[in-house]
């Protein structure tokens, strides 16, 4: 089970079975939040070398999806890359639940990001990068909800994945191949929310675009679900260092 | 040869002056030969950039009532009469008014897509991809277009070699490493920095690039790179035209040289790249036009993002192209469905009403302005016709300002008193000198940027001045040392944590108390001492002593650097004859020729010297002849009274690239003092006065003129050489002092209201000092006109800083010499004062210099955003705008003058460049002739009447 927990949480890219990837968008968020569920109530596997196969399969998808991501501009697509991107970060938290908090923490910034981004596409009939920017002076709410996705995602201190992040450091012992993959998780993370935000949040708004920003009741709700997140990842921080 | 199409691409460019000496000019001034309504649809095109304002902005000044109903339903009116659809003035009100300023809402696609419209849209609208890739392509670098089609980034890359090259090369002293071998020129400079060794002109280089590139229309594609950098293009412009500019001398650039580099870069970057010249690109286009066409569109941001997903998903470019087409045909005819339902109850006339749509969304603009404008001339025209003289109770001093629109409101105040006269004249008096200030090794030119002054005027120390010199010497040495440890490699961060508490106490006291601080600094700081100037000319005997002098002691110097010995006057003077005569020597020939190229001392530079010294100072004749024909241009030539004040103007502000454009406009972007001190000295002379007398003025012995500041950002009126003034006049001086004061105080708290966080008066004085401060005044924003004539005429309107104000008397102007001198100087400079303000409100972005907050000053020469890029030109967003909204109102100059217009016509015939600008509406021209108590305009090239006194008449 473990096995398939892990390919569930982006072992293998099977993003690349959908083609049509609006439409499948929210199964490529769902089905790694089955796999954390399946990963759960299983063991973390215990042979060395199997450990290692695995290891080096989720660089190297989450190499494949650093580079995948680069190609796109779309972010619908780039909302479940960022999943697929941290599927090797498993291999550096030491502690079980710091890890499943970490990846629930990661879906459900993604889910946002994915939230934000079909609504672009519903409203603005695109969710792409390029084309849809300057969404802080013309859409603040909207902007102000996507920036916080992306500030957990990019792993910005204090939000939650920083936090959980930092705290697995402190409390583990990395090997070098840890602290290769944690390099590696923090710079790609961070390019690919900084690649969004630049453009997106800052760009000089699109003429072509007739904006619309979403209602006060949603950025409230969002707004204290980060809130609750960010505090989840302070606790852990504390519980790390007290 | 490509010289004949280098020209005319340079000629749409304008020139754009350094930061120091800050010119308002014309942006679009390469097209003034065009009619301004042509121009500026050229131009809109070209620069990219808006050109009017947005039909909101003029929609709102309609319901506030400044753009008057009127008028503007008279131009409506003959704006859609000329094009035969004047049966349709009620819908085209309604698009105007109600329509346009909520376009975006007209956009929605109608249930019931009208099919004639579309056929009407599809028919209109060209959709060969071939012809779309030659309209897109046409303002494009080959780079651009690489990066278009190939996701690169080409352009940045070569954006930054050219800029880094360029900004190190103009450098005026910012740098501490500065380029070596910048004397060799631009052109020989960048061969060096390039490694490059091929043996040909700058002229021929560029075309050798050019040849390289191959694009169809060579002079387009010059254009297209000299407007992608439209400030850096702007200022090398000016710069390599301007022979007499230091730096231009030293360290000579050329616009071909210029060119040349941009290209060689261009083609540097391309060499690896898949299209490396436009035959390249004709290839690459006829393998999959489609493809390309909708990357140029997306590059433009003219593809909606929907078509940008489609590219991603898939290769279908044909068909992706075709959908778009289709869309941006449904797009447009359900725009012009919408705007027809909402204009018309029915299609009754449908082909007319679309037609009247199109024309309106092309002209709107231009519309509203004419409208605007219209507006204030049928109002003003009618004041300045029925004014009526006002009367003084004495005439205690006459002040006469700069013609500045800063200078209305405090000429008003002080006339209040009613014992003062006023006068306009532009800031430098008619006194245009090259102008060496005390202790300052360059001279700078007090005059307006169209002319060249033939005068020079040195400012000297009456005493002693060893407060000064010691207080110097000790700042001096303070800033080498700071300077040298700021530099060396080792010592900066031994320099922060051991001295920067020293600066600590200037930013925290210029911070939380400026005028403490302010204080502190000035006792701190080298106060110059009093000081006369050079009026006299020397004679010839004095010249040619004076050259010897100072050529012997640079003879001197020599000799002790090489030989490290010291060399009498005596055999100095005998080497300079053996250079300047040939005479034989016993010096060593060595010494003279080292003399000749390392010091430069030739009989060239010495008749150089001797030319330079021949300019100082004037004769009496021409010192009788400047008072002359000072008085007779503001029409001043009796009725003296005990002072004749002269203001010139100046700003104070702190941190600010943009001071110098607060100063005088006509004295070149300086303060205007030395030009008022240079008059006011002169026309106090006995001798000149008595000269004058024979030509008719007669001013009485006991009239002082004294000279002044007039500080524009505090309205302090400041008066220099006071002793001037004898004992009998002391008790009407303070007289006048006290109503300057109180006048300043008016002046400000009016000014006040117009600031933003300067509810309190008194707080404008701290503007002045605040180095946080982005908007120490308001400078010339809001300007709309000019008024060249008699006081009179305007005293009884609050003009409210909005208008020039030249004094003119056409009656003493018997042979319109003054009129043409008006029409050929301040007319020109007041044309580029109000369309800088004019662009750099309606696009602050393309032609102005954008927010200040992010500026950074590049080479002391201007300022760019962020920390590379091109130079900003044009003025910045907070001198045009405020709180988001503008808050100059952009219109044409409304030039009113004052004479009968058989007069104003003759005069302007002999001013070729001023009829240009009249005819081509650059300005609004309006005559107030009050011989026939009416007013007259010249709209497309005919006089119209405006008003007169029995007659209602048009707009």
């Amino acid at each position: 089970m473990f096995y398939v927990a892990l390919v569930f949480m982006g072992l293998v890219p099977y993003y690349f079975a959908v083609k049509d990837f609006k439409r499948y968008g929210s199964t490529l968020l769902a089905l790694p939040f089955i796999g954390l569920g399946v990963y759960h109530f299983d063991d973390v596997i215990q042979n060395e070398l199997v450990y290692r196969i695995l290891e080096g399969a989720a660089f190297f998808t989450s190499i494949l999806t650093f580079f995948m991501s680069y190609k796109t501009k779309n972010l619908i697509k780039l909302s479940y890359y960022f999943v697929f991107v941290n599927v090797v970060a498993l291999f550096i938290f030491k502690d079980k639940w710091m890890f499943e908090l970490y990846f629930g923490s990661l879906i459900f910034s993604a889910f946002s990001l994915y939230l934000v981004a079909t609504y672009m596409d519903k409203v603005f009939g695109s969710a792409n990068i390029d084309s849809i920017t300057g969404l802080v002076l013309k859409a603040p709410k909207l902007a102000l909800f996507l920036r916080f996705s992306l500030m957990n995602l990019g792993l910005y201190p204090p939000f939650a994945n920083a936090l959980i992040m930092t705290a697995s450091i402190v409390k583990s012992h990395l090997s070098l191949d840890g602290y290769l993959i944690m390099g590696w998780v923090f710079f790609a993370n961070f390019f690919m929310a900084f690649r969004i935000m630049s453009k997106s949040l800052f760009g000089k708004p699109n003429e072509l675009l007739t904006y619309k920003d979403i209602g006060q009741a949603y950025l409230w709700v969002f707004t204290v679900l980060f809130l609750a997140l960010t505090l989840v990842g302070f606790y852990s921080l504390m519980e790390v260092l007290i | 040869m490509i010289k004949d199409v280098f020209q005319n691409a340079l000629k749409l460019i304008p020139y754009y002056w350094p930061m120091t000496t800050f010119i308002s000019r014309n942006p679009l001034m390469g097209f003034e030969d065009m009619p301004f309504r042509d121009a500026l649809k050229k131009a809109s095109k070209l620069f990219k950039a808006k050109v009017y304002m947005p039909s909101s902005y003029y929609v709102e000044l309609y319901k506030e009532g400044i753009i008057k109903k009127d008028v503007f339903e008279e131009n409506l009116m003959e704006e859609i009469k000329n094009i035969g659809l004047s049966h349709y003035f009620q819908e085209a009100k309604k698009y105007m008014v109600d329509i346009s300023p909520s376009l975006d809402e007209y956009k929605s696609i109608p249930k019931d897509l009208n099919e004639d419209i579309l056929y009407y849209v599809k028919t209109k609208k060209d959709t060969n991809v071939y012809r779309l890739i030659r309209e897109l392509s046409e303002d494009m670098l080959l780079c651009e277009i690489l990066d278009a089609l190939f996701d690169k980034n080409y352009t940045d890359i070569i954006e930054k070699e050219i800029v880094e090259f360029v900004a190190r090369f103009v450098d005026e002293g910012q740098t501490t490493m500065s380029m070596p071998e910048r004397e060799r020129g631009m052109f020989e400079a960048f061969k060096l920095y390039e490694g490059i060794v091929d043996n040909i002109d700058e002229e021929a280089f560029a075309e050798k690039y050019l040849n390289l590139i191959n694009p169809d229309d060579v002079e387009r594609y010059i254009l297209n790179h000299f407007v992608k950098d439209f400030g850096w293009s702007s200022f090398l412009k000016y710069r390599s035209e301007s022979q007499d500019y230091y730096f231009q001398i030293k360290y000579p650039s050329s616009m071909m040289a210029y060119l040349g580099l941009r290209l060689y870069y261009e083609t540097k970057y391309l060499k690896k790249a898949p299209i490396k010249n436009f035959d390249d690109f004709k290839a690459f286009v006829s393998k999959d036009p489609y493809y390309v066409a909708l990357k140029l569109l997306k590059a433009k941001n003219l593809l909606h993002p929907k078509f940008v997903d489609q590219m991603e998903i898939s290769k279908k470019y044909k068909s992706i192209f075709e959908d778009y087409i289709h869309y941006e045909e449904i797009q447009r005819a359900s725009l012009l469905q919408n705007v027809v339902q909402a204009m018309s109850i029915d299609y009754e006339g449908l082909a007319e009403l679309l037609r009247l749509t199109e024309f309106l969304e092309e002209e709107e603009g231009y519309i509203w302005l004419v409208s605007l404008e219209d507006s204030y001339i049928k109002d003003l025209s009618k004041e300045f016709v029925m004014a009526k003289e006002k009367q003084i109770k004495s005439n205690l001093a006459t002040a006469v300002f700069c013609i500045d629109v800063r200078s209305e409101a405090i000429r008003r105040n002080l006339e209040r008193f009613g014992h003062y006269n006023t006068y306009g004249v532009a800031g430098f008096f008619g006194t245009p000198i090259a102008f060496i200030e005390f202790d300052k090794g360059h001279e700078i030119y007090s005059c307006p940027i169209i002319m060249k002054p033939e005068k020079i005027v040195l400012e000297l120390p009456k005493e002693g001045h060893k407060e000064y010199e010691q207080k110097k010497n000790i700042s001096y040495t303070f800033k080498k040392i700071l300077d040298s440890l700021k530099n060396n490699p080792y010592t900066p961060f031994f320099m922060v944590e051991a001295m920067g508490w020293l600066f600590g106490v200037n930013l925290f006291g210029k911070t939380l108390f400026p005028r403490l601080t302010q204080k502190l600094m000035k006792n701190v700081k080298a106060e110059k001492p009093d000081t006369t100037f050079t009026i006299d000319k020397l004679s010839d005997q004095e010249i040619e002593e004076h050259a010897k002098r100072f050529f012997a002691e640079k003879i001197q110097e020599a000799y002790h650097e090489e030989y490290k010995k010291n060399l009498k006057y005596k055999d100095a003077l005998a080497i300079l004859d053996a250079i300047l005569y040939d005479k034989p020597t016993t010096f060593d020939t060595k010494f003279l020729e080292l003399l000749k190229t390392k010091y430069g001392i030739t009989k060239d530079a010495y008749l150089f010297q001797k030319q330079k010294l021949s300019m100082i100072g004037y004769t009496k004749e021409e010192q009788v002849s400047l008072v002359y024909n000072f008085l007779k241009l503001i029409g001043f030539i009796n009725d003296f009274p005990k002072f004749v004040f002269l203001f010139g103007h100046g700003s104070t502000s702190d941190n600010n690239p943009f001071e110098s454009a607060l100063d005088c406009g006509a004295c070149g972007g300086n303060n205007g003092l030395a030009n008022v001190r240079v008059l006011a000295r002169i026309a106090n002379r006995k001798e000149i006065k008595e000269a004058l007398a024979l030509k008719g003025i007669f001013i009485p012995e006991d009239t002082i003129f004294i000279p002044g500041i007039h500080d524009t950002t505090t309205d302090e009126l400041e008066l220099y050489d006071l002793d001037f003034v004898p004992p009998s006049h002391k008790a009407y001086l303070q007289k006048v002092l006290e109503d300057f004061k109180l006048a300043s105080q008016k002046t400000r708290e009016e000014r006040a209201k117009l600031l933003p966080y300067a509810d309190n008066p008194d707080k404008i004085f701290i503007r002045a000092i605040d180095w946080s401060e982005t908007r120490p005044e308001w400078g010339l924003s809001k300007n709309m006109g000019a008024y060249v004539g008699k006081r009179s005429s305007t005293q009884n309107l609050a003009l409210k800083n909005r208008v020039f104000m030249q004094s003119y008397d056409w009656e003493v102007d018997k042979d319109n010499s003054i009129l043409k001198t008006i029409l050929s100087g301040p007319y020109l400079i007041g044309e580029w004062i109000n369309l800088e303000y004019y662009f750099s409100t309606t696009d602050n972005e393309r032609l102005g210099a954008g927010s200040k907050v992010y500026h950074n000053v590049v080479g002391k020469i201007g300022v760019w955003t962020g920390n590379y890029g091109d130079l900003r030109t044009g003025l910045p967003y907070q001198t045009v705008y405020m709180d988001g909204k503008p808050f100059h109102e952009p219109m044409r100059l409304l030039v009113f003058i004052e004479a009968p217009i058989e007069k104003v016509m003759d005069a302007a015939k002999d001013v070729p460049k001023a009829l240009e600008l009249v005819l081509n509406e650059w300005t609004r021209v309006i005559i107030i002739d009050k011989t026939k108590g009416a007013t007259y305009t010249i709209k497309n090239k005919e006089v119209i009447t405006v008003f007169e006194q029995s007659i209602k008449s048009i707009s």
